[in-house]
């Protein structure tokens, strides 16, 4: 049934509006923008077409095949849609899913809003349709090229590169807009490629959503945004499972007990004891974050990256301070070690390094100079990929002024491209120097490469990786 | 409803699933031939305190002694319990008089289950003793758990560097708190009706010394 939400043959979206300022504008925007092949239905009495797309007075009065309707306008008006869709059903009974992006619902906990939710649920339930949200800015696909949302991310979709195998899930529309947002303010602007804000879960929720994703085949990595979910054993029995075929980050509000009490009054949910959460995500494999930006950079590491077959995280730093400051890092994290490489590898690395790097001391840790060329950096990177005890390797260069960056760029992709698939280990790329170093990072990412601007970031996205690995082989033993 | 099983009956159901708890006696009398008994049975010093489901701090009302070391003492102990608690909590339902083993100092950890109203019933480990609500150095899991989550528990606390290093010299075996705890979930597996149980401390003696807990209680659902 929720292949409707993701792949609608026609999308009538009701609030429809020819104002730009309006959301009932950008959602039509967006899908003209992305070209999305279906049919968009948008309904507006007083207008006679929006952006190309001719309107409609009803839902009723639209001929064509409308399975997903998108609900956008003003709440109050919830009566007299569901009675325009009730005649529809009556006589096409076409529609199968409803997306309600309107706020002002039961999440407002007054009389008003609970009885607007229950005559949307009311008429969806009499025909058997599924509803996402209300409160929520809708879904997006990025393979059919749906998007019901009213986000404008500020970058036009040309911008972005080929749908990754992210997937989204959101219990906060504006949380999940600034993942949009952040996401497409990346290097290389992020495309997800199912993103779902699902708001207040007046029917589809987590576990509907999980369970499509665990059998979808474009999504290898999910995300989510979580402030509680009703039935905690039933979440924790669908992570398990899912998390034996991909990767599950969370990002779980609600820590401080005074989070917690934001959380509960918020999207209406029960926020449960964080504590509890946190054992039980730790229980089913998943992977728990802090911040947006760890999110976006792990869910991006977990789609680009092979898990690490081991623990063993070797550094490879081309300056010594912010190879120092990572040392740090790495340490600060029991699940991370770094490994003691053979006798072979030291000496091969100390011949294609200048003479004054550091080979080895401590062990698992390399400084090749700010003196290094492209190829010092490469062919040492490609030394230490090939030793057996080193699962992964963080890679730090500040690129000074005098080091091509374009080359140095190329000359990393063509290390990565060098091993098949099945010998690939998880390289994070920690390119420092902010804007300047923007060239050389784009060629990395459009080449599928994981770069990072700071040490600690690349080292996080390293952790949650290593854990996820670790877990995997612990339930296959 | 909640019914809160007393010392005598936590302790009795903890040590029938394996996990060792400090042994105690009844006494209803205070003759000196019963005292002997119990003091044969538990050796010195002991400490003593009254036996009531009603009276819940017993220090604060003079019923609990510490540090006995003769039955003249014990039958003084006895009677004094009984004579405070009278005076303290005169509507209480009085069981009777628990004599307990005294134990050294040992390293003070604190096991634990208890309900969340989403998730079930979920087990704790941590640093116990006084500092438990201070430094809340806890791990938890949803039950029922296996090794490899009992073993993850420890590590995820300050246990896991007094284990591996040992404290002030003293050396601790892991395994005993690890199966203490896969302990704790079968038991709670085999009876549904527990909603808490609390063992602070379970005390660590380190150097082979068995590890035992003091101050058990079990809360069912009725």
């Amino acid at each position: 049934m929720l292949d409707q939400l993701f792949r609608p043959e026609g999308i009538a979206v009701v609030g429809a509006s020819a104002n730009p300022a309006k959301a009932g504008y950008v959602a039509l925007r967006n899908m003209r923008e992305k070209n999305y092949p279906g049919k968009v239905y948008p309904v507006n009495p007083k207008e006679k077409e929006i952006l190309g797309y001719p309107c409609y007075p009803s839902l009723q009065a639209v001929e064509g095949h409308v399975d997903m309707v998108v609900l956008i306008m003003p709440s109050r008006l919830i009566y007299s849609t569901m009675d325009d869709l009730d005649a529809r059903m009556e006589e096409k009974g076409d529609v199968k899913v409803i997306v309600c992006a309107a706020a002002d619902y039961a999440e407002t906990k007054t009389p008003e809003g609970i009885d607007r939710q229950k005559r949307l649920m009311d008429g969806a339930k009499r025909y058997g349709i599924r509803v996402v949200g209300p409160n929520c800015i809708g879904v997006i696909d990025n393979r059919s090229l749906v998007d019901t949302t009213f986000v404008d991310t500020g970058v036009p979709f040309e911008a972005f590169g080929e749908p990754t195998g992210i997937a989204f899930l959101s219990q906060s529309g504006a949380l999940a807009c600034s993942v949009l947002m952040e996401g497409a303010a990346r290097v290389v602007p992020v495309l997800y490629n199912k993103f779902i804000s699902i708001g207040n879960m007046a029917d589809v929720d987590f576990v509907d959503l999980l369970e499509y994703l665990e059998e979808d085949e474009t999504t290898k990595v999910i995300g989510l945004y979580m402030e509680g979910y009703h039935d905690g054993k039933k979440l924790a029995e669908t992570f398990r499972r899912l998390t034996k075929k991909k990767p599950v980050v969370v990002l779980k509000v609600g820590r401080s007990d005074l989070g917690s009490a934001a959380a509960n009054s918020h999207t209406g949910s029960m926020a449960g004891s964080d504590r509890v959460y946190d054992a039980m995500f730790r229980q089913s494999g998943v992977v728990r974050v802090e911040t947006i930006d760890e999110l976006i950079d792990t869910l991006q590491a977990f789609d680009r990256l092979p898990v690490p077959r081991g623990n063993n995280l070797f550094l490879y730093t081309q300056a010594g301070g912010p190879g120092i400051y990572c040392t740090d890092a790495i340490a600060a994290w029991p699940a991370l070690h770094m490994p003691v490489v053979s006798e072979e590898t030291k000496e091969k690395l100390r011949a294609c390094e200048l003479p004054m790097s550091n080979i080895c001391q401590p062990e698992g840790y390399a400084d090749i100079t700010a003196s290094a060329s492209p190829k010092n950096h490469v062919d040492g990177l490609k030394v230490v990929l090939e030793d057996d005890n080193v699962d992964g390797v963080v890679f730090i260069t500040v690129v000074p002024t005098f080091l091509p960056q374009k080359e140095l760029a190329e000359a990393l992709v063509a290390v990565e491209k060098s091993f098949p698939e099945g010998k690939r280990k998880p390289v994070y790329y920690c390119v420092m120097a902010g804007a300047y170093t923007k060239e050389a990072r784009a060629i990395m990412e459009q080449n599928g490469l994981c770069t990072f601007n700071t040490p600690d970031k690349a080292v996080l996205a390293a952790k949650n990786l290593c854990r996820y690995g670790a877990y995997l082989r612990e339930r296959e033993a | 409803m909640r019914k809160v099983l007393n010392e005598l009956e936590s302790g009795r159901l903890l040590r029938r699933y394996g996990i060792p708890v400090v042994r105690s006696e009844v006494l209803t009398s205070g003759e000196e031939k019963v005292l002997e008994e119990a003091a044969e049975k538990l050796g010195f010093p002991v400490a003593m305190k009254i036996l009531s489901d009603d009276i819940q701090h017993k220090t604060d009302l003079g019923c609990v002694r510490l540090k006995i070391n003769s039955v003249a003492e014990m039958s003084g102990a006895y009677e004094e319990i009984l004579a405070n608690a009278k005076a303290g909590a005169p509507k209480a339902d009085i069981q009777g008089v628990l004599v307990q083993q005294m134990l050294p100092d040992g390293f003070e950890v604190l096991m634990g289950v208890s309900t969340d109203p989403q998730f079930g019933p979920v087990i704790m480990v941590g640093l116990g003793g006084i500092y438990v609500e201070l430094l809340q150095a806890v791990s938890l899991r949803m039950l029922p758990i296996g090794r490899r989550d009992a073993e993850e528990m420890i590590e995820e606390t300050p246990l896991a560097k007094v284990y591996r290093e040992g404290l002030r010299g003293v050396h601790y075996d892991k395994e005993e708190l690890t199966s203490a705890l896969l302990c704790l979930s079968r038991l709670v597996s085999e009876h549904p009706e527990i909603a808490e149980i609390d063992v602070n401390p379970f005390l660590l003696f380190g150097e082979g010394k068995k590890a035992v807990g003091v101050d058990a209680m079990v809360v069912i659902h009725e």
